[in-house]
């Protein structure tokens, strides 16, 4: 039962982290790239975190040595991947050519217009 | 567990597929990319083939830390480069460029060295056979010589004792040498104080007088590089789309929150490493474990507010002090056990804080010399400033610039 529960969260794991990657692999321009990256550390090294918590009992060892791996990457993933897009975005890093929004600069002269 | 040789290949070809990328991307900012990319295969490779205490250092040192040097040492030395728009095209770039000749030789010295990596590979003795002798003495004796149920800091701290001590006196000679090579605006020191004799005399002649100190040459360089003297502390303000250059010297505050609250657990984690002796770490991971935490407040929170931390007067005594520590433990051993390096701390009790005798305050004197070191060395570079004059049309340098300062 234990190990089901397991081998179920680690595929959940294993199949976001694959759908990251082809994310990665198929978008367009680097603003959706990170979206997709991003995805494989909430959806994807989370679930394989608890799933290695449930296999291995909530022994303390395994317990708070996967608490703390899940802290830092739900803080420090999204932060990371601000911080890479903050920076593409304002270098001007193009945008797929479908983009509905445009580089930057734009949005601040289009609000200085309105 | 037989299976444990696919995450072995996985992570070898991971390594492999990263050194290629670092040749064959064009782009330095996207080699430099890759080059932490290798690092962080061979961290996989270390926690998979069960050394997590080398996975530590290599964390810090080959994914991190390396990276960021040779991040620092390209934007130090990148100018103003044209852009090329006929060679755009990579592939006329890969192939196009270069002779058959050499692109010949190269794939022959490639297919030697991949011969020789597989036969070394395939020569690796595998988890059935019989350990070394020297492993077993490792194994054998940690737990009666030293009380330690770590091995590896057992071989690194008490064993092989002296080669630490080499390799941790190397670190010191490197970063006396980085030191003295990027300190440039160091202020000459005279033995009688002739640099400031005829300060007094040269004021009146002056006029603004010169500032003397570091922090006015700083402002006075940052007026010249054309950046704000005031820039504001944080970006935060800035309208949404502004276009770059950023002025501030800190990140967005989703940044700086991140970093805050993951800091702390990152000093702890890294104290943990070196403070629990009888589990894998030991002072070199924990050392660079906290130059990791310096160099992530730098990233966020700007250089001015690690100023205060890492002021080289600082650092530099602390390193020595440091080395100091290594010297006295190691020397004690011997006056009072005969030889150099031998335990002479009375050995508690396995699994406690200081179960494992002489090895623990050699180890804890280390994280305090080579956090300090690297320290020293990240930060050096990164205050490195041009020191040369550009070169005008006839490529004689600027004779009146700050060339000469």
């Amino acid at each position: 039962m234990r190990t089901g529960i397991a081998v179920a969260l680690c595929a959940v794991g294993l199949f976001f982290s694959l759908s990251g990657t082809v994310g990665v692999w198929r978008m367009p321009d680097l603003y959706t790239r990170v979206q997709a990256a991003t995805k494989t550390i909430t959806l994807g090294a989370l679930p394989t975190l608890v799933g290695v918590v449930v296999a291995s009992g909530a022994s303390p060892p395994y317990l708070t040595r996967a608490m703390l791996v899940g802290f830092l990457l739900l803080t420090l993933n999204p932060a990371a991947s601000h911080a890479l897009v903050r920076a593409a975005y304002k270098t001007g890093t193009p945008q797929w050519r479908h983009a509905v929004s445009r580089g930057p600069g734009e949005v601040a002269q289009r609000r200085a217009e309105s | 567990m037989t299976w444990f040789w696919v995450l072995d290949v996985v992570c070898l070809l991971w390594v492999v597929a990263g050194a290629v990328l670092v040749v064959w991307l064009r782009n330095l900012s996207g080699a430099v990319m890759a080059l932490s990319l290798t690092g962080m295969g061979m961290t996989m490779l270390f926690v998979v083939l069960g050394a997590p205490d080398v996975a530590h250092a290599e964390v810090v040192v080959g994914a991190i830390a390396l990276p960021v040097l040779y991040l620092v040492a390209i934007g130090k030395c990148r100018t103003v480069v044209e852009r090329d728009d006929e060679s755009t095209g990579e592939d006329r770039e890969l192939h196009g460029g270069e002779p058959v000749r050499r692109r010949w030789a190269a794939v022959l010295l490639s297919a030697g060295v991949f011969t020789g990596l597989v036969v070394a590979f395939t020569g690796l003795p595998d988890e059935t056979e019989e350990l070394p002798a020297v492993a077993r003495r490792a194994m054998t004796g940690a737990l009666p010589d030293f009380h330690t149920t770590e091995p590896v800091s057992a071989v690194v701290y008490g064993y092989r004792a002296m080669d630490t001590f080499g390799e941790t006196f190397l670190l010191l000679a490197a970063v006396v040498g980085v030191m003295v090579l990027t300190r440039t605006r160091e202020a000459r020191q005279g033995f009688v104080g002739e640099e400031r004799a005829a300060d007094e005399e040269q004021e009146d002649v002056d006029h603004p007088p010169r500032g003397s100190s570091s922090d006015e040459a700083r402002r006075a360089e940052r007026v010249e590089e054309g950046r704000a003297p005031e820039a504001p502390e944080t970006p935060d303000r800035e309208g949404l789309g502004a276009p770059a250059p950023e002025t501030a010297q800190a990140m967005s505050v989703v940044a700086r929150t991140a970093v805050r609250v993951a800091l702390p657990l990152l000093l702890v984690g890294g104290l943990y490493l070196v403070s629990q002796g009888y589990s894998p770490g030991g002072g070199f991971p924990a050392g660079a474990v906290l130059l990791g935490a310096v160099l992530l407040v730098h990233t966020a929170f700007g250089y001015d507010r690690v100023r205060a931390v890492v002021r080289p007067r600082v650092l530099e005594v602390v390193e020595m002090l440091g080395a100091a520590a290594i010297v006295g433990v190691l020397a004690a051993g011997l006056p009072l056990e005969g030889s150099f390096a031998a335990n002479w701390i009375p050995l508690a009790p396995e699994q406690t804080l200081r179960s494992g005798g002489m090895l623990q305050a050699f180890s804890v004197s280390e994280l305090v010399e080579v956090g300090a070191g690297l320290t020293i060395v990240v930060f050096s570079l990164l205050g490195m400033r041009h020191d040369w004059a550009e070169d005008d049309e006839d490529g004689e340098g600027d004779e009146s610039g700050e060339g000469d300062a």
